[in-house]
């Protein structure tokens, strides 16, 4: 048999464990759900900057300027089809 | 001493009961009274709705790999009159650099927000922002950004609140917008920089990526032949369009010159428009080939019936005059096609009578072709109760019947395959295929054969690529001006199938008003379409 007394503190002491590990998973909550809008945060800025370094590749990927510079400073031309000859499978073994 | 402490006593009592029946009342009246309003008090600091609009989609080419339209954040700058803290110098700054926000701030000193400008330059960025006496704040906004500024008559553009103004962007407006989210927090009452808990209480959708059928390398090797061509020729204007006859997906469609979406002082509606689509010609001698399969199709002619051409440039039919462009005797009917002759295709023309009008109909002249694009022209085919004598003469030739070029390629593309098409610029994972077939397989055999001895021998023997099957026709029309036919301009037209190994591609070059007089199409559009043939394989890898 316990003892009243002793019952009470029992009781009161559960109690008081069961309050803290309720304020303990709130906290943890809170502190988890801070971590995630951090996390979101730093989602939106990156893509952010990724929309924005997309949008500078594709106008740095210009196709006139890159046409200008390979026609210009390379001095490429363009070819033609009848400078495109089809290699056959079996030549290429014939020759080999 | 004991009648001091009572007195003393019951003023100490009197003194906390009514302490404590003013904070009864003031629960009262917190609880009771007032609850309504605490609560909603309570609410507004702790609970907080926000609407979320989603990025817009971008609008990718049938590669996946090229963006043709994607989203970037542009800064605008505004001020809150009515909050105004450094007036003469935000005054002053903008009199200098913004007068136009200036006069407006003016007219506007009372109100809660003004736009100083939007879409402000690196320049105008870096003013304000170094300037620190005033009160104009800086904000992003969303927009768009053109990589390849050739498709902006397809893709079209987007207003400064960025939704869909023309082309593309119009028409999928709803799903690239996609529909805005609304949620509820519960904030964090120390900063407002957290929320302990984010509940979604309308779910929206985000921006849908559109694949589109064009090549962005297809589109922009296209632009630059007609581009060159326009320039060579010192003509108006330019457009070409590549299309698969079956499926009917458009891989490149160049209207030239267009707007230039980086650059908004080049703008003008004539340039934004999507041209192929929305302007519509007398195309001449090209609509021959059409006025040929129905002669085929009514069993009124056979390819190598002989057609007294009268060997003459100018004859008469019925009292009317007809021009050829060069003089030709008795020539089989593959040879009235494939040199043009107008006096030939006239006659044979009249043995079909008022069936030619169904025939042209059934081509899908004078209809929509079923593209989801705004400002589609519908073109015109004059019904045989308004025809004069004239009227089936000139319908024969490709005159008092006008038509877009898609339209054009839509109903060469039936001509070429014998089922009707529908054109897109969506890509879709299945293409149905049609299962009425328009026109006899044994006719649309002819009808090929008779284009491809036009490449060969007739009027369009510089779109000849050795090695592959090429099957065109020309076209050269004057322009219809205040009522006039006008000799002195003209448009040029080339439409043609290229064929190897079941590999099929129809292109149609257009050039309009060149500056030089008395040229045909074969020496304008001919060698603009031998050269997008040649890019198009090229890029295709279809290699004889």
């Amino acid at each position: 048999m316990i003892k009243k007394p002793s019952f009470i503190s029992f009781f009161i002491a559960v109690h008081i464990i069961l309050i803290f590990l309720q304020v303990h998973k709130h906290t943890l909550f809170i502190k988890h759900n801070y971590t995630q809008q951090m996390y979101e945060k730093k989602i939106n800025a990156l893509q952010d900057k990724k929309q924005q370094l997309t949008q500078e590749l594709y106008a740095l990927k210009d196709r006139e300027a890159i046409k200008k510079f390979a026609h210009d400073t390379l001095q490429m031309r363009p070819y033609t089809l009848r400078q495109i000859t089809k290699l056959s499978l079996n030549n290429h073994d014939t020759k080999l | 001493m004991t009648q001091n402490f009572k007195i003393r006593s019951t003023i100490i009592f009197l003194v906390f009961t009514m302490f404590y029946l003013t904070i009864a009342a003031y629960f009262y009246t917190i609880q009771i009274t007032k609850h309504a309003f605490y609560t909603k008090l309570a609410q507004q600091q702790y609970h907080v709705s926000i609407t979320q609009t989603p990025a817009r989609g971008n609008i990718i080419d049938r590669t996946g790999n090229n963006y043709l339209a994607i989203n970037k954040d542009y800064v605008s700058a505004f001020i809150l009159p009515s909050r105004m803290q450094h007036q003469a110098e935000t005054d002053e700054f903008l009199q200098k650099h913004f007068p136009d926000a200036y006069r407006r701030l003016q007219s506007n000193t009372h109100k809660h927000f003004m736009f100083v400008k939007r879409r402000l330059s690196k320049e105008e960025q870096n003013l304000i922002l170094a300037n620190k006496y005033h009160d104009i704040c800086l904000l992003t906004e969303p927009g768009r950004y053109y990589p390849l500024s050739c498709a902006t008559p397809i893709i079209g553009l987007t207003n400064i609140d960025n939704k869909g103004l023309f082309g593309l962007e119009l028409v999928y407006d709803h799903l690239l917008t996609g529909k805005p989210t609304t949620f509820h927090l519960e904030k964090d009452a120390r900063s407002g920089y957290y929320y302990f808990k984010k509940e979604t209480t309308v779910a929206g959708d985000s921006g849908q990526t559109i694949q589109l059928t064009l090549d962005a390398n297809l589109q922009f090797l296209t632009q630059e032949a007609v581009r060159k061509t326009v320039e060579k020729f010192n003509a108006q204007s330019g457009a070409a369009l590549i299309i698969h006859p079956r499926t009917g997906e458009i891989f490149a469609a160049v209207s030239y010159p267009y707007c230039d979406p980086q650059n908004k002082h080049t703008f003008s509606l004539d340039l934004c428009k999507n041209k192929i689509v929305t302007d519509a010609y007398e195309l001449g001698s090209v609509i021959k080939v059409c006025a040929a399969l129905a002669a085929l199709e009514e069993e009124v002619v056979t390819p190598e019936e002989l057609i007294d051409c009268k060997d003459t440039l100018t004859t008469y039919i019925d009292g009317r005059k007809i021009n050829t462009v060069k003089a030709h005797g008795i020539i089989p009917f593959t040879d009235v096609i494939a040199y043009s002759n107008n006096i030939g295709i006239a006659i044979v023309a009249k043995r079909i009578g008022t069936k030619l009008y169904d025939h042209y109909k059934k081509l899908g002249f004078g209809s929509k072709t079923g593209i989801n694009f705004p400002g589609e022209n519908v073109g015109f085919v004059n019904p045989p109760e308004k025809w004069s004598k004239q009227s089936i003469i000139s319908l024969s030739y490709g005159y008092e019947i006008s038509a877009t070029l898609l339209q054009l390629a839509c109903a060469f593309c039936t001509m070429v395959t014998g089922y009707k098409i529908t054109p897109t610029y969506i890509m879709h994972n299945r293409y149905d295929m049609p299962s009425e077939r328009l026109y006899s397989e044994k006719n649309i055999s002819l009808i090929k054969n008779i284009l491809e001895r036009t490449t060969l021998y007739g009027t369009a023997k510089r779109a000849a690529i050795k090695g592959y099957r090429v099957m065109s026709k020309t076209g050269t029309a004057n322009l219809l001006v205040n009522g006039h036919y006008d000799t002195t301009k003209n448009i040029y037209t080339c439409i043609g199938l290229v064929e190897k190994d079941g590999y099929e591609r129809v292109v149609v070059t257009f050039i309009k008003e060149a500056e030089k007089h008395n040229i045909f199409a074969a020496t304008v559009a001919v060698p603009l379409f031998e050269e997008i043939v040649e890019h198009t394989l090229i890029h295709d890898k279809i290699i004889s």
